[in-house]
């Protein structure tokens, strides 16, 4: 009876170590735990918005690098991200996407709903690096910086107040000199393009996604671009830099949150290092990767390359960690808001 | 153009293209059926598959599936109760009034042919629309959406003739919740209180769903009913019988048919305006121009015919702006439009050069796909006799039914709250229905609220005070002055001269 | 009170309520809109109150709700016990939910349901049953959706 219990205790100490003997004796490599499991890959947005695509496109090409199943989810806005922070995987199996300049906003601009930290995320990688392009309405008369500078009244339309679009034509009239009010309200950056080529507003700020198409669509023109490089996308572009304008060192900082965004794929917190770093990789991986360049290239008009993750994160800790920027860009927003 | 035209409708004599085409008719159709489903599920999970596929075979699928996925809305709309969509609620006043009545074969018959040949008109309006459609997009901004917002508002006038005041106050209260939220143009949180759920503001298909799946199923498990009463209709061939009367039903009021298909068409060709805006208008302007108002949420036809039209050719014009401009519509537009990217084909104003083609040939896709969505309806109703779902007694029919309105309401956007929004509007429902509120009202301003508000202050900041001084926003003054003018002066013509008037109404006499 | 006051009044008290809130907005964007349209609900509301309390003359014993007036249901009316008997299946089917999710609330509800209203067990489970097992099998295994998995059963 004794040796019985034994052999059966023995038995049961061998099962479970077998079961969880793998998470104390040496932890599962990356590539092993990612085999056969399910990745969910949430998009913050509506389906068929540009992001929404870019993550579809990767997503197969994500399945076949990784082993595993990967499903693509929407959900609204900041739902997905608040999602991800407080009830995505920890084990890593919860993605998201979002334009990286949403996520820091709305974090410091302390937005209504926001129930993350920015710089707590993980983030994996910059899957399209966007520049700020100044677009005007065809209708505009003013086609120099000069004559911008001179004109009075001038309007830049926006979606949220607040919001990336928002911020970035507040930031643009500060840095720039000109006399205007930013109008927020239109629904998404498709009214505000057809907004432009009815000449209902003058200019948007935004990132560089559809400039080439809607500039040959002759919804807009593309005047400049608000860093110091060109865009890949609109390269006969100049950037102000190039026109002369030079940046002041107090608004260094608002300028520089302006000019860096672009589609970020995140994980919560909490996830292991070492599967974070992989799933940098692989991202990297698939930068060049030429048949997912080629899909993409077709959705987007250009095949730039990913931005490496770590890289991203360093420049969002370094935005949440400027204790003025918040300060400074509600300062500036309100001064040029044409909310009353 | 004329080429394009033709070899538009001849590109689906090729097996493959016309089988991938029937292929979207079938899942249309399903996910239309089932109330938690939508189209955009069913195109996002195939868009994948679209890449490295013939170009027009997987085009014609997705514009297949988006074309008969309202269908089928109207369908479970008019069946059961249960409207899937903004849009399908306006069918829901009159169709499930007509089943109720015993005459579900009709309301699907009329449904139907008017799709079907609102979607036929369709390509033939393309034909004519497509040269002008950019400078008549360019026409539309935020002053002359407005306006035709309002016009929609106006109609809350209309819909509760029997009681104005009630009817009023319902519009004004559904205005009044349109407005709960984030107000992303200032950011400012209007009674959510910082809630995450009432933030976004409350979503139209979870209070549909409340206002009357749910009202409804609680008043059949109250009082013991069927949908239909039993007896009332036999087997398939009632249905098929009564399937025929509705097709003939369009015919007799051609003329309404004809101007909701034109409404529709011009107002899905103008991005900005969904469809829950247009089909409201087209319902409103037939009630306002019919001889028997009275009669609107009883089961009337025009109140199926008016609606049903204007929603399949907004969904042509809405194809056209898409392709022609690179401007989607709406969130399975944007789909499509990344769809055509993946498949080499870049939408916009070069597409009437490079690929007139490609562009008549999704317009005619979307008139099959309608053609063969009604003989497939119809085969479904006449042949598969669905009778019996409708003459299930309530213990079997509620609780099922509530299971779909439940999964309905939490899949919209995947949150738990949405269901006590649908368990509190089911609440309301009741109380509305019993004190003579109209439902239809309050989803009408639900709707439009925000969209009001938004354009008003668009229109404000962009063109100044006076921006309702453009030609086009006369017009659409002028044509919501006409509208409730015309009957006062044509009884004052009758009465001055003593003559029978001239109907412009839901008729078929002009 | 009569019962068809209740729904103006409540609407008067509760809009002139969202008046005060809306006063308090930073925005005249964000506050005039509402403002109007509560406004106007009040102005409606106490309309139809005082014709509530002017026209209304028969006994409140014998005042059809505008539903049996117009003949529907027979004629017949429903107390709110009946309808809150009913609700309270749709308000305990939402609470399943919100514990055990949808797959686990499904089956239970509808078998208790038919049970309670006179079906016999085993139909009653089967339809059940049946009717999860479609659930799942459309939403959540062919479409890939998330069927919310419930409180307690949530990772």
């Amino acid at each position: 009876m004794a040796k019985r219990m034994a052999t059966v205790g023995i038995f049961m100490i061998f099962l479970s170590l077998m079961a969880g003997g793998h998470e104390v004796w040496g932890a599962q490599s990356p590539e092993e735990f990612f085999h056969g499991k399910t990745i969910i890959w949430i998009f913050s947005g509506d389906a068929g918005s540009p992001g929404d695509l870019i993550s579809r496109n990767i997503a197969p090409f994500l399945e076949k690098e990784t082993g595993a199943k990967v499903r693509v989810e929407n959900k609204k806005t900041d739902e997905g991200v608040n999602f991800t922070y407080n009830k995505g995987s920890k084990e890593g199996l919860t993605l998201c996407t979002k334009t990286s300049d949403a996520i820091i906003g709305n974090d410091i601009l302390k937005a209504p709903g926001v129930q993350y930290e920015a710089d707590k995320f993980n983030y994996v990688s910059d899957v399209y690096p966007a520049i700020k392009v100044f677009q005007a309405s065809p209708k505009l008369p003013y086609k120099t910086l000069e004559a911008l500078r001179k004109a009075k009244g001038l309007r830049a339309g926006a979606t949220s107040a607040k919001g990336s679009l928002a911020l970035s034509s507040a930031v643009t009239f500060e840095i720039l000199g000109l006399d205007g009010k930013v109008i927020t309200g239109f629904k998404g950056k498709k009214d505000l393009t057809l907004a432009l080529a009815r000449g209902e507003v003058d200019f948007m700020v935004t990132s560089d996604n559809a400039a080439k198409r809607d500039e040959a669509d002759g919804y807009i023109i593309n005047r400049f671009t608000m860093g110091n490089k060109r865009s890949i996308a609109v390269p006969q572009v100049p950037s102000i830099a190039e026109l002369g304008v030079k940046i002041p060192k107090d608004l260094s900082p608002v300028h520089k949150f302006i000019t860096s965004g672009g589609t970020a794929v995140i994980m919560p917190p909490g996830v292991p290092p070492e599967r974070v770093e992989y799933l940098r990789k692989v991202f990297m991986k698939l930068s060049d990767n030429k048949d997912l360049q080629k899909s993409l290239e077709k959705l987007t008009g250009d095949d730039r390359p990913f931005v490496p993750g770590k890289e991203l994160q360093e420049e969002m800790s370094e935005m949440k960690s400027d204790a003025g920027l918040a300060a400074k860009l509600d300062a500036i927003f309100k001064k040029y808001t044409a909310v009353r | 153009m004329v080429e394009a035209f033709v070899s538009g409708f001849t590109n689906y004599i090729d097996p493959l293209r016309f089988g991938f085409l029937l292929l979207g008719v079938f899942v249309g159709i399903f996910i239309g059926i089932v109330p938690a489903l939508g189209g955009i599920v069913a195109m996002s999970l195939l868009l994948p598959m679209v890449f490295g596929m013939e170009r027009i075979a997987a085009l014609s699928m997705l514009v297949a599936i988006h074309a008969i996925s309202g269908t089928g809305d109207a369908i479970t709309s008019i069946l059961m109760g249960i409207p899937g969509s903004g849009p399908a609620t306006v069918i829901l006043l009159d169709g499930f009034p007509m089943t109720r009545k015993g005459e579900p074969g009709r309301a699907l018959g009329m449904m139907m042919c008017a799709d079907t040949m609102g979607a036929l008109l369709g390509v033939g309006l393309a034909f004519v629309m497509i040269p002008i459609v950019r400078p008549l997009v360019m026409s539309f901004g935020n002053s002359e959406l407005f306006l035709l917002i309002l016009m929609g508002l106006s109609f809350l006038a209309v819909l509760s003739k029997d009681s104005p005041v009630k009817g009023l106050m319902a519009g004004f209260v559904g205005i009044f919740l349109s407005l709960v939220g984030y107000q992303h143009s200032t950011g400012v949180d209007r009674f959510a209180f910082g809630n995450d759920f009432l933030l976004e503001g409350f979503d139209i298909i979870p209070v549909v769903l409340g206002l009357f799946a749910g009202t409804e199923m609680l008043q059949l498990a109250v009082f013991n009913e069927t949908i239909v009463p039993l007896g009332v209709v036999k087997v398939g061939k009632d249905l098929r019988r009564q399937f025929f009367v509705g097709v003939k039903d369009v015919f007799q009021h051609k003329w309404l048919w004809f101007r909701s298909c034109v409404l529709g068409y011009v107002m899905g060709l103008v991005p900005g305006i969904g469809s829950e805006v247009s089909v409201w208008v087209s319902y409103g302007q037939a009630k306002q121009t019919s001889r028997t108002p009275e009669l609107f949420g009883t089961g009337c036809p025009e109140g199926i015919i008016a609606p049903e039209s204007t929603m399949n050719a907004k969904e042509g014009a809405s194809l056209v702006t898409t392709l022609c401009l690179g401007l989607p519509s709406g969130i399975s537009m944007a789909i499509l439009l990344g769809a055509l990217m993946m498949l080499d084909v870049i939408p916009g104003p070069s597409i009437l050069t490079k690929d007139l083609e490609l562009t008549m040939t999704l317009i005619w896709g979307l008139a099959i796909a309608n053609v063969i969505g009604a003989v497939l309806c119809f085969f479904i109703v006449g042949y598969m006799n669905l009778t019996w779902l409708m003459t299930l007694p309530p213990r079997i029919l509620v609780p099922n039914i509530l299971t779909i309105v439940f999964i309905g309401s939490y899949t919209y956007n995947n949150q738990v709250p949405a269901l006590l929004v649908t368990i509190l509007f089911s609440g309301v429902g009741l109380l509305m229905k019993q004190w003579g509120y109209s439902r239809a009202a309050l989803i009408l301003g639900l709707i439009l609220g925000k969209s009001f508000e938004g354009y008003f202050w668009l229109a404000l900041q962009t063109s100044g005070p006076l921006f309702f001084l453009t030609p086009v926003s006369l017009g659409i003054i002028a044509v919501i002055i006409g509208l409730y003018t015309f009957k006062p002066i044509l009884s004052l013509l009758q009465n001055r001269y003593g003559k029978p008037p001239l109907m412009v109404g839901g008729d078929e006499e002009v | 009170m009569k019962a068809q006051m209740i729904i103006p009044l409540f609407l008067a008290l509760a809009m002139t309520w969202a008046i005060k809130v809306a006063w308090g907005y930073p925005y005249q964007q964000a506050k005039l809109s509402v403002i109007f349209v509560a406004g106007m609900v009040v102005l409606l509301a106490l309309v139809q109150l005082a014709r509530e309390v002017r026209f209304s003359r028969a006994p409140r014993s014998h005042q059809p709700t505008a539903e049996a007036a117009h003949g529907e249901h027979g004629g017949h009316e429903a107390s709110a016990a009946q309808y809150g008997g009913e609700a309270s299946w749709m308000g305990g089917f939402a609470l399943a939910i919100y514990l055990f999710g949808f797959t686990v609330a499904m089956p239970i509800f509808i078998a208790a349901y038919m049970k309670t209203h006179g079906t016999k067990w085993a139909p009653s489970l089967i339809t059940g049953v049946l009717m999860a097992a479609f659930c799942y099998g459309i939403f959540t295994w062919f479409f890939e959706m998330n069927l919310y998995p419930g409180v307690f059963f949530a990772k």
